[in-house]
């Protein structure tokens, strides 16, 4: 499977995409809104309520994190030593002060917290219900001019054609290897030739696919200037106006205590 | 948009994952793997233009964005865009956009001056755009993030070497410039 879905059958599933999709939207929006202490561990308890509704383990959605950990850091360190106001240590040329902590820990929580919250959706989302999803939600972009379809349409060929043009590898590599080229070697202007015998053929077989795919898709009719059909159309149900409901009566609540 | 433009697109995009998925080749005296991702995104702005190579990078990008794990290394996700590949990521979807310009603009069946253009825009305008993400994301100077970058120029300019040589053989294809 591609992407980091994981298959489940919890409320969260089986959302609609475009409730989440927008929900996350709005959790990023909301983190950069919240600037205090009350704030945080408000967002920090429905995020966990969400992570537990969905059944995705905790460790799993604390682990999307891991990329980011070294900036974090990095930031943090710099926002500490650098940040005048009142000195609670010093040595040297350092000095770490209270605001300094503060800014620090309140920008490393945001960040945190908007990557856990993305992951939630990528993990509870497949694919191709997220294309589809944000293909529906940009539809209006359509009106002045900006081709979301055909975009969409990309998106949804580049990945089926991923597994095909692995294939394509591995063979054209068998192919070569058959004809007595040898890979792995370890002297580096080999290793630039071993380039050539794969990627060439590879690209040169990729767009007479493509040339291929683009007759046959004519052939079947399709035509960018009338209204598509879908075979598996997205349907808002009770549960996404319930869930919504509940999403924006909580962002108003931690926007009003902070105020 | 014509259908050729969308299944073009959609090729180069599957071929740019491709690529990432590759794993990195270690060579001896270079201290970074040489991962062929970003040989894909020169070879999309050479092969298919500005217009076409950058929404190709777009769409990978996208694909990333969503959590797909298709740079080098298994990432993906929101967290690589404000990670310290962050000013790369930005780079890679300018870099077709300008290659694609140039390469129209000067090219003159020279290799040396396509290969002066790959270089520059390929290699050196990206690792510029990795050096200032470093410094816009981690705070850390200019000058310390663009030392860091050299890291990468040996490996990157044995890739643009391939880019030109792969560009020039593929050009020089009648069937493959009819395809186009």
């Amino acid at each position: 499977m591609i992407g980091q879905f994981i298959p489940g059958r919890s409320v969260v599933h089986r959302l609609d995409p475009r409730t989440k999709i927008i929900a996350t939207a709005l959790w990023i929006l909301l983190l950069f809104l919240t600037h205090s202490i009350a704030g945080f561990v408000a967002d920090t308890i429905f995020l966990v309520l969400i992570t537990l509704s969905s059944r995705i383990p905790l460790l799993v959605v604390l682990r999307s994190t891991k990329p980011i950990i070294p900036i974090v850091l990095f930031t943090s360190f710099f926002n500490i030593l650098y940040t005048s106001g009142d000195v609670i240590w010093s040595a040297w040329i350092f000095q770490i002060t209270k605001q300094g902590i503060e800014i620090s820990a309140f920008l490393s929580l945001r960040i945190l917290l908007m990557v856990m919250g993305s992951s939630i959706l990528t993990f509870t989302t497949s694919l191709t219900d997220i294309t589809s999803g944000i293909e529906s939600l940009l539809s209006p972009l359509e009106r002045v001019g900006v081709r979301i379809t055909d975009f969409a349409m990309m998106v949804t060929l580049a990945i089926r054609f991923i597994p095909t043009l692995s294939e394509e590898v591995q063979k054209i590599k068998d192919a070569q290897r058959a004809r007595g080229a040898s890979f792995g070697s370890k002297k580096i202007t080999q290793k630039i030739k071993e380039v050539f015998p794969i990627l060439v053929p590879l690209i040169y077989s990729s767009f007479r696919r493509a040339f291929d795919l683009t007759n046959a898709i004519e052939c079947r009719c399709y035509n960018q200037k009338i209204k598509r059909t879908k075979l598996n159309p997205l349907k808002y149900q009770k549960r996404d106006l319930f869930c919504g409901i509940i999403i924006v009566l909580f962002f108003s609540i931690i926007i009003i205590i902070q105020k | 948009m014509k259908i050729r433009t969308i299944t073009q697109v959609a090729l180069m995009t599957a071929i740019l994952i491709i690529l990432g998925l590759i794993p990195g080749i270690p060579v001896g005296f270079i201290p970074v793997p040489i991962v062929l991702q970003n040989l894909g995104v020169m070879l999309a702005g050479a092969l298919l233009g500005s217009k076409k190579g950058t929404l190709a990078v777009f769409s990978l990008l996208v694909l990333v964005a969503l959590g797909c794990p298709f740079l080098p290394g298994g990432r993906g996700g929101i967290a690589v865009f404000i990670g310290p590949s962050g000013g790369y990521l930005l780079s890679y979807l300018l870099c077709p956009l300008i290659m694609g310009k140039s390469l129209k603009l000067f090219s003159s069946r020279k290799m040396l001056v396509d290969f002066a253009i790959i270089w520059i825009v390929g290699v050196v305008f990206i690792n510029v755009c990795g050096a200032i993400g470093l410094t816009v994301l981690t705070g850390m100077p200019l000058l310390k993030a663009l030392l860091s970058v050299l890291v990468f120029i040996p490996g990157d300019t044995i890739k643009s070497v391939a880019a030109v040589l792969v560009f020039e053989k593929l050009r020089a294809n009648a069937a493959f410039r009819s395809s186009i």
